[in-house]
């Protein structure tokens, strides 16, 4: 019979700090503890879910490598659901790979990559969001993703869910009322309450369906493109926000041919800024592919920062960039202000930008701070929803479950709108039921008839 | 002399099982605590409904007996659901409780290879795990090859009225009260429910002129297959309710109800709640419908559907003459309800057999079900695996694509019951519009000719229905419906738009609010096709694309069905499997991966798992 096995690994980063925590997990993890470590005081039965001072000792040598803390935490309910042993041991990188020797000596194998979180989920200990959520807060790049990372891990995505999930039921169990109990006599909704229940729960879909953006923009950033035609002085802009000399600068134009992208902590978010080629009528083959990325990533960019010459006036380069920047978030930057001003902000206004517009000087630095605060407004405008609910799908497989969902949803409603009878209906709502429950969990056909016992008076 | 089948139980679960394998010819003997009651309908005089019915129609098209015999001895035919979509409809007849009794113990009388004794059993003869007979109260031994136990409410049955509770299989008969504690001995998980019925009423006594009555269908629609017309006159029903009165007597009396002062411990079904139980958790509700039923052609007891009640017969009496039309009704048997054992059905296999003794199968409410209907089709299934298995025949297993048997089988010993009686509903099934009572022919009367139990004749019939349905199609397709004053007026009158020009009688018909028999009359042609094969034909036309649908989840489904879980594979061997899961599936072995899917607390990771561990052939 083969028996899962258990597996160690080192808790806390790699690196020499005060404390360092190796965490074992599985069938054998206590009797390898006992092995490594004994408590400071003979005699003492370790209480479970307290830590007990003690000395851990190589059990190839008998000599005593560290005095250390250790918890023993048996299964059920622990992390990964399996007995879990910890030791908190001096910190140091030699010393945490001798313990990690010595309990791989005793039949401990190395954990793989997330293999706790795995057997985790595995063990029903916590569910796929959740899951996910762990993954997302060990790799949380700021401190918003952090916050929804957190909201996910404490279930928020699941809570929502449930709710949605609870709607759902109920719509069900008002059609499978009208089937199969006709010959009752149930107060049951009409078609057109039912119609507008779908409607609601539709419209609680499609928002969770929309917060991906914002759940993408907390987990890896706003992603931001400076646009402009050649020369304006984009790369300079961006120098300027990164505070480094990330793109190479020259009066030439045309010098940035490839889209180059660094990014920066703004106040709780992530900004990731794009430089592209800048937006010509009339460019060389390389260029042209240059631009051609640069409207690319003009595409997925959630803001546009399009800068333009004060210095110059405006010219068909010019319209290009303001005809790209129509229906976009974002800010316009009227560079150059340190040359005599030719082009002003109501001339932007008159082309069509409807952009809130930055005076701006890269050579001196001039209009920095207002550019970061206009920015920072704006990101987090968007994801500010996010942010407050704590919810928001931040996943692409979420995405679609949704997605499927919201469409088995509007098929439902055009079902009932032509009149078509409740089974009917019910095969798209059901699919909307799979949809959801492909997100955290199932929907059985009992929650379903329990809905329907709970809500009617079943039983002439 | 041993016999290949034994059953023990002559309801309705008893009779399907006996009849099964003794038509298939296994020497098949039939035990029964009363020969005057084999048959007998313990509660309401009906069969059929939404879900039930459905169970009816296949039970009949795999050469089952029920149909036949309500048809036969019914008095009154309706179609339920007929203003919903085809895939729903059903139907349900009212019962003549003495003639189907009559009728079912003649057919199992005349029946070959078929012996029927009274006795009362009180072990079963088990040998190395391998049930070999069984033994009755007075110490006869009847040895067998397999056992089905069909015992109905029987097991340890104990009646409440009121403060008062007597041991009894039902009112009027006796209990078995060794069988279950011997059931214990052997191993089975054994637990207890409860269900009701109504007091009987004299029909004498009841003033019907103010209620509205409940007619049949015209003309009646047959159950079976085989019937081609019902020709017996039809008995109407009538229609009554509770009252504030009747709920003030209830709420005042309600401490002398068993269920509420705490006598009666277990659960009862939700969906057949006593009326006591009506009052007390829908307070809100002013009235309640009572169908006044009459039992049969040749007796005064009415049947007063919606009143089941364990209150003392004192309250149940003042209660029923609350109620208008039964001012002056005489009660002739008092409502009671009763507390049984069932086995938990999570121990059968999806044969009903049993795992923990082989060759013992069970049906009906034994394992926990409730329902004519639902125990007939159990033990039919039943009856005609215990006669493949003497055979060394793979079982029939009906999958959950292919009929609603299979649906209640495989909820039945993959889930259980979920703590109180199961019932058939239309949404337990999850392929409803391919699982329909118009289509159980086409479903399974080919496997019913298989096994013997369905005759040449029939599936010639269902063979013919075929081209008739396609025939309909094409003449559809060809007629014109002109765009005629009278046609839009028609087409106004079910509620669908006019037309202005003329149309193909087909295009109308994929109107969800035009039928069958409205498309025909608007293209001036007559109709050709009965009720059962217009629903087939109204199915292809109009929810053709939905149906497709379900098709294709019925292919995926089945990827995971037949991923069939081998003997070979030990569960505690899987690697990442939680302890909770490999115990469940231990012990409930489910024979394929989708099984396993559905089983309670087995999730789509261990699912997975699985698969891994099948594909990789640990431990071959």
């Amino acid at each position: 019979m083969y028996v899962q096995d258990t597996i160690v690994a080192p808790a806390t980063a790699p690196g020499q700090g005060a404390v360092a925590i190796v965490r074992l997990s599985g069938p054998r993890a206590l009797a390898i503890l006992d092995s490594l470590w004994k408590p400071l005081r003979s005699g003492i039965k370790p209480e479970p879910r307290k830590m007990v001072l003690g000395e851990i000792i190589d059990p190839a040598t008998g000599a005593i490598l560290d005095r250390a803390i250790a918890v023993r935490m048996p299964a059920p309910r622990t992390f990964t659901g399996e007995d879990v042993a910890e030791l908190h041991c001096h910190g140091g990188m030699y010393l945490v790979r001798r313990i990690l020797a010595a309990a791989m000596a005793a039949g401990a194998r190395m954990a793989e990559p997330g293999e706790f979180t795995r057997r985790a989920f595995l063990n029903g200990r916590i569910d796929l969001t959740e899951a996910e959520a762990i993954a997302d807060l060990v790799a949380a790049r700021s401190e918003g993703a952090l916050r929804l990372a957190l909201g996910q891990m404490a279930g928020a995505l699941s809570g929502k869910i449930a709710k949605l999930r609870d709607q759902l039921v109920s719509i069900r169990a008002h059609l499978e009322a009208e089937i199969d109990f006709a010959d009752e006599d149930l107060d049951l909704p009409s078609r057109g309450e039912i119609a507008s229940s779908i409607g609601r729960l539709a419209d609680d879909v499609a928002i969770l369906h929309q917060s991906f953006v914002v759940g993408r923009i907390t987990r890896e950033g706003a992603r931001a493109v400076i646009l402009g035609k050649p020369n304006v002085g984009k790369s300079s802009v961006l120098n300027l926000i990164l505070g480094v000399e990330r793109a190479i600068v020259t009066a030439v134009p045309g010098t940035t041919r490839d889209v180059i992208e660094d990014s920066i902590q703004l106040g709780p978010l992530q900004l990731v800024l794009q430089d592209t080629a800048g937006v010509r009528e009339r460019a060389d083959e390389v260029e042209s592919i240059g631009i051609s990325r640069t409207f690319s990533s003009l595409a997925e960019a959630d803001l546009v920062l399009a800068v333009f010459d004060s210095a110059r006036p405006l010219d068909a380069e010019d319209a290009m960039v303001i005809e790209r920047c129509r229906g976009r978030s974002g800010v316009a930057l009227l560079n150059k202000r340190d040359l005599p001003p030719v082009t002003s902000a109501e001339n932007l206004r008159s082309a069509g930008l409807a952009m809130p517009i930055v005076p701006f000087s890269a050579l001196r630095g001039e209009g920095l701070e207002s550019l970061r605060t206009e920015i920072a407004r704006l990101v987090e405008e968007m994801a500010a929803p996010g942010l407050a609910s704590g919810v928001a799908i931040s996943r692409e497989r979420h995405r679609a479950s949704l997605d499927r969902a919201l469409k088995a949803l509007s098929a439902a409603q055009e079902s009932l709108r032509s009149a078509m009878p409740p089974e009917i209906v019910a095969v798209d709502v059901a699919a909307a039921a799979d949809a959801l429950g492909e997100i955290t969990g199932e929907i059985h056909r009992e929650d379903i008839l329990d809905a329907i016992f709970r809500e009617f008076c079943i039983g002439k | 002399m041993t016999y290949d089948v034994i059953v023990v139980g002559a309801g309705h679960a008893g009779i399907e099982a006996s009849l099964a394998a003794s038509r298939m010819g296994a020497r098949t003997l039939m035990l029964t605590l009363n020969l005057d009651h084999i048959g007998q309908m313990s509660c309401n005089p009906a069969i059929g409904g939404i879900g039930k019915g459905h169970l009816v129609r296949e039970i009949d098209a795999l050469g089952g007996e029920m149909g036949v015999a309500i048809d036969e001895t019914g008095i009154q035919f309706r179609f339920l659901n007929t203003r919903k979509g085809p895939a729903v409809r059903a139907r349900r007849a009212q019962a003549d409780k003495a003639a189907y009794r009559a009728r079912m113990k003649r057919v199992l009388e005349s029946t070959p290879n078929l012996q029927i004794r009274q006795a009362s059993i009180e072990r079963l003869i088990v040998e190395n795990r391998h049930v070999v007979g069984v033994e009755s109260q007075i110490g006869e031994t009847f040895m067998a090859r397999s056992v089905v136990l069909t015992t109905g409410t029987f097991l340890k049955g104990l009646i409440h009225v009121g403060e008062r509770n007597y041991p009894a299989g039902r009112a009027g008969d006796f209990a078995a009260m060794g069988l279950s504690e011997h059931l214990r001995e052997l191993g089975f998980r054994i637990g207890r429910l409860k269900t009701g019925t109504c007091p009987r009423l004299d029909g004498r006594t009841i003033d019907y002129s103010e209620l509205e009555v409940q007619p049949g269908d015209d003309p009646p629609p047959p159950f079976s297959f085989r019937t081609a017309r019902i020709e017996q006159a039809q008995i109407p029903c009538h229609l009554t309710f509770t009252n504030a009165e009747t709920h003030r007597i209830i709420r005042e009396n309600i401490g002398r109800s068993p269920m509420y002062s705490g006598v009666i411990q277990s659960r009862g079904p939700r969906y057949c709640p006593s009326v006591e139980d009506k009052v007390m958790r829908f307070a809100g509700k002013e009235r309640h419908q009572i169908f006044l039923e009459p039992e049969g052609r040749d007796t005064v007891e009415v049947y007063p559907n919606g009143l089941s009640t364990s209150l003392p017969f004192d309250v149940q009496l003042a209660m029923v003459r609350s109620i208008k039309g039964l001012e002056r009704a005489e009660v002739m048997r008092p409502g009671y309800a009763i507390e049984y054992d069932f086995a938990d059905p999570t121990q059968l296999n999806s044969s009903l057999e049993t795992r923990l003794v082989a060759g013992l199968f069970f049906a009906g409410q034994i394992n926990g079900t409730t329902g004519y209907e639902e125990a007939a089709a159990q033990g039919l299934i039943a009856g005609i695996n215990a006669a493949l298995s003497v055979r060394n025949e793979p079982a029939l297993i009906l999958g959950r694509d292919q009929a609603y048997i299979g649906v209640m089988i495989d909820d039945l010993v993959t889930r259980g019951i979920g703590g109180e009686p199961y019932r058939m509903f239309t949404s337990r099934a999850e392929y409803r519009l391919v699982l329909r009572e118009d289509n159980a022919d086409r479903r399974l009367m080919p496997i019913g000719e298989r096994l013997g139990l369905v005759g040449a004749a029939a599936s010639e019939r269902l063979r013919r229905k075929s081209e008739l349905v396609g025939a309909e199609i094409e003449r559809l397709r060809a007629a014109l419906v002109a765009n005629s004053d009278e046609n839009n007026a028609i087409l106004r009158q079910s509620g669908s738009s006019p037309i202005s020009q003329a149309v193909r009688a087909i295009e109308l018909l994929r109107r969800p609010e035009i039928s069958y028999a409205v498309a025909l009359r608007m293209a001036g042609l007559e109709p050709i096709l009965d009720f059962d094969q217009a629903a087939e034909l109204e199915i292809e036309i109009k929810y053709d694309g939905y149906v497709r649908r379900q098709l294709e989840a019925v292919e995926r489904f089945k990827r995971l069905e037949d991923t069939p879980i081998p003997n070979w594979v030990d569960f505690h061997a899987v690697q990442g499997l939680s302890t909770e899961a490999r115990e469940r599936l231990s012990r409930s072995r489910p024979r394929s991966l989708g099984q396993a899917a559905r089983m309670p607390g087995i999730t789509p990771a261990a699912v997975s798992l699985l698969a891994v561990h099948l594909k990789a052939g640990h431990g071959r």
